[in-house]
């Protein structure tokens, strides 16, 4: 065994805490799959897990298993060679990994103690396997603290190093990858296999059926799929991409059809304020989009699929590991033609697409102690569509958005327990939208935007004795956008921040955790954005787990809010930033539980309660005098309330097959209109089943949302005229099939029900389509 | 300090990055016609109305008009003569009065009514003429009060009000005017119909 692994108290108690987290809704709802994910090209032979729970133990100690021996036996002992461990660079599991834990099932356990923990981390989502049995021995899970470092994208640990894990479904807490949240703070992660078995294109039609999300289906004219939590709008929503702020919101979202999930490793969704760690925009939430960078010795796939509305799509991916180094690349081409819900009018619904985007990205992991990672990647997308306004314009629309992001990071230890990161992220986003108008020129328009973001982090990250994993980290951004709506120059600001947090295990059974955290932001523009979080976690047995957080948010004023200056001559009025404008804040408190009865049912409930003051606002600031226009300005006037709840279970229907079901209450209300917030739906029910059915190797995934009516107040900001929806229910369904151990094909319908109408849900009607997958065995 | 690091860090990082696609602008060149020749066409409605579309969609630019001619008069003809009447930019119209002019053209409102339905003139007293104070500019009968159009905020879309204007021109002649719409069959914002007809005609 691992030195290590017999290690410190502590990690005993992170080996419980693991324990008990792996209970949490987010392990849960993915620990099947994450154990496929190990390995998604050996699905053919994959076998099932006799439960959620051991599923992920399996995980854990397979994966380990493949980790350290690099080789594709698994059967056998995991223990031993767990411990015979060489430090080679992990590659993905081999398939072996994976018929290794059939057999394996039920040693599991003892497998778990056997590398004790050389799940450690892992264990982070395996925590099953620390599942009390070995939970005793995990002691050597002590390591898992430190191992909280680790960075889970990267399976450049062996199992005798004493903090070198490996982490699979496990939750970014923060932008360099701490782990520390994912223990504390409730996390949703969707997984490579969930993406897979989803048959989603585009990360809109990924999340649109995944329990407790809500949307924001664009704004007239222009579309565009954001993501709303616990009620708060889309730019009210941080989204990150490797832990890493991205820039290129259009009109406040950022349009999640635009995301391509091809080189999604996995998606991690903590709901509520956030920025205590993330800073501005983290009010409602973080969504954080881990691309993939581990790669077996050489994988490739190409995908192509084909569908109504003339979708075409093609995909390429490919991995290289050489000793310390890993190679990934891909490259995607997507078209489809427009959908028109309103065929009375001559304006479409939905814009028609085509999108080319490329990723490149290299690791350099020469020990289990330092990791070098690089990685670019350029999306070029052109949206086309047809508008028609009020004043019976009929305009030919045309957009051309770029964005091109290219990072680097680095990560090693110094000693033991001390882990320092740091990353440098450089970001452009540039749009182009050119209306033109038919059988005219007198309102043809062209207008180019570009924005700019520069992020640096630095983090250290230091284990103490006493049960503590405190971290501390510096971030400095600068962003700039340029914009003939807001003058020909271009605008600066800046903003630097310094946060701390500490883990504190209280006691030695693990069975509490506290979390403080604190962060300040200091903008150039707003100033001094303090942002405090508590977050505790109570695991009084293995299979039950409360969390409480509590925390303040803040959503930065965009540049256009801040500066845009732009007359309506054709009408006269004048719409004015204001570059005095504060920061929109959010006090929100979760309260959340988790119980697992048995390997084939697991519950968890949550409520929330987010206060929402300095809502920035569009007023009037001057009514129109001889001198001046009807003036409208932002003004930070609003002030709003979101609390509801969520619940979901997970049941298992037969081996590697099961059903999930959610429930979520959102009560949203402007409490200075006394309304509610408009376009919500104050109930959601999904449901999900996916699975495999191995004899005839089927992956089936039925997915079904149900929305209650929502709210809309045509006339804006008075209450004279209220619109409320029909109910609407959103359903996705594909059926795949594997064949040999190098293709796969598929069938899948989206929006089966043809849900949507072009006012108010400008959902693109349903669409039958399919395609193959062929890998290199 | 910023921009310096900024320029740095983008120079160093992705000199070039973004901009690689085309710019549409080059791609797909503007379609359809810009406006030329006359701003001002009549059609004969019948009954002594005329309809009048006045292109003001010019964001600089006044047009002017005489309603005793009916003929719009370019901006050099209009000051040389004092001829004209009305003169129109987007959705503003100034009368050749006050601050506007010396042409002493007066206006009287008449709100809710059909141009048919005015058959005669209002008292004298009724005639207004615009500001007087440069400051005030905007101080028009036209636009006074609740204006000749009402404007929906949320869709941003101008509609001409059911108000009737007498207008005594500068040759002291009696016009009844009502302003029908704002745009073009194109969408297009900033061209103005309106009917009108002499009072002594009708």
């Amino acid at each position: 065994m691992p030195a290590a692994a017999t290690q410190s108290e502590p990690g005993a108690d992170r080996g419980i805490a693991l324990v008990s987290a792996g209970i949490d809704r987010s392990v849960q709802s993915t620990g099947a799959a994450a154990f496929d994910s190990v390995s998604p090209s050996v699905t053919g032979t994959e076998v099932d897990a006799p439960s959620a729970h051991d599923a992920t133990t399996l995980h854990a100690a397979a994966y380990q298993s493949a980790i350290a021996s690099g080789s594709t036996t698994a059967s056998g002992s995991i223990a031993a060679s767990a411990s015979t461990t060489a430090g080679g660079n992990a590659t993905e599991g081999g398939n072996a990994t994976e018929g290794g834990n059939a057999t394996v099932g039920g040693n599991a356990t003892a497998a778990g103690n056997a590398t004790a923990a050389g799940n450690a981390t892992a264990a982070g989502n395996a925590t099953s396997a620390g599942n009390a049995t070995s939970a005793g021995n995990a002691t050597s899970a002590g390591n898992a603290t430190s191992a909280g470092n680790a960075d889970n994208t990267t399976a450049f640990a062996s199992a005798s190093d004493d903090a070198a894990p490996v982490r699979q479904t496990v939750v970014t807490g923060t932008r360099t990858e701490r782990y520390a949240e994912d223990v504390v703070v409730p996390t949703e992660v969707i997984t490579r296999r969930d993406i897979e078995r989803s048959g989603a294109k585009d990360l809109a039609e990924l999340l649109e059926t995944q329990p407790g999300l809500d949307f924001e289906y664009g704004n007239f004219t222009f579309g565009g799929v954001g993501l709303r939590l616990q009620g708060m709008n889309p730019e009210q929503v941080m989204v990150l991409v490797d832990g890493q702020r991205i820039t290129g919101r259009i009109r406040g979202l950022i349009d999640l059809s635009r995301i391509p999930v091809r080189s999604i490793e996995r998606i991690e969704i903590i709901k509520g304020p956030g920025s205590a760690l993330y800073g501005a925009d983290a009010m409602g939430g973080v969504v954080n989009i881990i691309t993939r960078s581990r790669s077996r010795p050489q994988e490739a796939s190409i995908t192509a699929l084909y569908g109504e509305r003339n979708e075409l799509d093609l995909r390429g991916d490919a991995g290289l590991q050489r000793g310390a180094f890993t190679v990934r690349a891909g490259a995607g081409r997507r078209s489809n033609s427009p959908y028109d819900l309103n065929t009375n009018d001559p304006a479409t619904t939905g814009s028609g697409t085509g999108s080319t985007d490329v990723n490149l990205g290299a690791t350099w992991a020469p020990s289990p102690n330092f990791q070098l990672r690089v990685d670019s990647d350029y999306l070029w997308r052109d949206l086309t569509g047809v508008d028609l306004l009020p004043t019976g314009a009929i305009f030919d629309r045309r957009e051309r958005t770029e964005l091109f992001n290219a990072g680097t990071s680095a990560r090693g230890k110094l000693g033991t327990g001390t882990t320092l990161s740091g990353s440098v992220r450089y970001s452009v986003f540039k749009d182009q939208l050119l209306q033109d108008q038919r059988n005219s020129r007198q309102e043809d328009s062209f207008t180019t935007s570009i924005e700019r973001l520069v992020d640096l982090n630095a983090q250290v990250d230091h284990q103490l004795p006493a049960r503590n994993l405190l971290s501390a980290g510096v971030e400095e951004a600068i962003f700039s956008q340029r914009t003939a709506r807001q003058g020909a120059d271009t605008r600066y600001r800046t903003r630097s921040a310094v946060f701390v947090q500490d883990e504190w295990q209280v006691f030695e059974d693990a069975t509490l955790t506290l979390l403080p955290g604190f962060r300040v932001d200091i903008d150039s523009q707003f100033g001094t954005e303090p942002s405090p979080r508590i977050a505790a976690r109570w695991a009084p047995r293995p299979d039950t787990s409360l969390r409480v957080a509590y925390g303040w948010g803040f959503r930065a004023p965009s540049f256009q809010e801040l500066y845009l200056l732009f007359e309506n001559t054709g009408v006269g009025y004048l719409v004015q930033g204001n570059p005095k404008l504060k920061p929109e804040r959010s006090r929100g408190a979760t309260v959340a539980a988790d119980h697992r009865f048995n390997d084939d049912v697991s519950v968890s409930l949550s409520v929330f309660r987010n206060d929402l003051e300095n809502l920035i606002e569009v007023v009037t600031i001057a009514e129109p005098t001889p001198e001046t226009p009807l003036t409208f300005g932002y003004r930070n006037v609003g002030h709003a309330l979101t609390q509801g709840g969520e619940a979901s279970a997970r049941l298992r229907l037969w081996p590697g097959g099961y059903l999930d079901v959610g429930y979520a209450l959102t009560d949203a209300r402007n409490l200075d209109q006394q309304r509610a917030l408009e376009g919500r739906s104050m109930h959601r029910i999904s449901a999900q089943v996916s699975g495999r059915i191995r004899p005839a190797a089927l992956d089936l995934s039925l997915r079904v949302a149900w929305n209650s009516p929502r709210t809309f107040y045509p006339n804006g900001i008075t209450n004279d005229v209220t619109v409320k929806t029909d109910p609407f229910a959103v359903i996705d369904a594909r059926v795949g099939k594997r064949f040999f151990s190098w293709g796969s094909a598929f069938v899948s319908v989206n929006n089966a029900l043809g849900a949507g109408d072009a006012t108010y849900l400008p959902l693109p009607p349903r669409q039958f389509y399919g395609g193959v997958t062929l890998e290199l065995p | 300090m910023n921009r310096v690091l900024f320029a740095l860090m983008s120079l160093a990082i992705a000199p070039g990055g973004v901009g690689c696609a085309p710019s549409l602008l080059d791609e797909f060149p503007f379609d359809g016609a810009t406006p030329h020749g006359a701003r001002i066409t009549h059609e004969d409605l019948g009954g002594g109305v005329t309809r009048t579309i006045v292109d003001a969609s010019a964001k600089e630019a006044w047009v002017y008009f005489d309603l005793d001619t009916g003929e719009e008069l370019s901006v050099d003809e209009a000051f040389e003569t004092n001829a004209w009447d009305l003169q129109f930019q987007r959705f503003k119209v100034y009368s050749n009065s006050g601050v506007h002019g010396s042409g002493g053209v007066g206006v009287a409102v008449i709100p809710d009514r059909s141009l048919e339905e005015v058959t005669s003139a209002p008292d004298e007293s009724a005639f207004l003429e615009d500001a007087d104070d440069p400051s005030s500019e905007n101080d028009s009968p036209f636009l006074a009060g609740d204006g000749w159009y009402a404007y929906d905020l949320l869709k941003h879309k101008l509609t001409a009000r059911n108000t009737v204007y007498v207008v005594r021109t500068t040759e002291g002649a009696l016009h009844t005017l009502q302003f029908k719409g704002y745009y073009d069959a194109a969408g297009t914002a900033g061209v103005i119909t309106l009917d009108h007809a002499r009072l002594d005609a009708l």
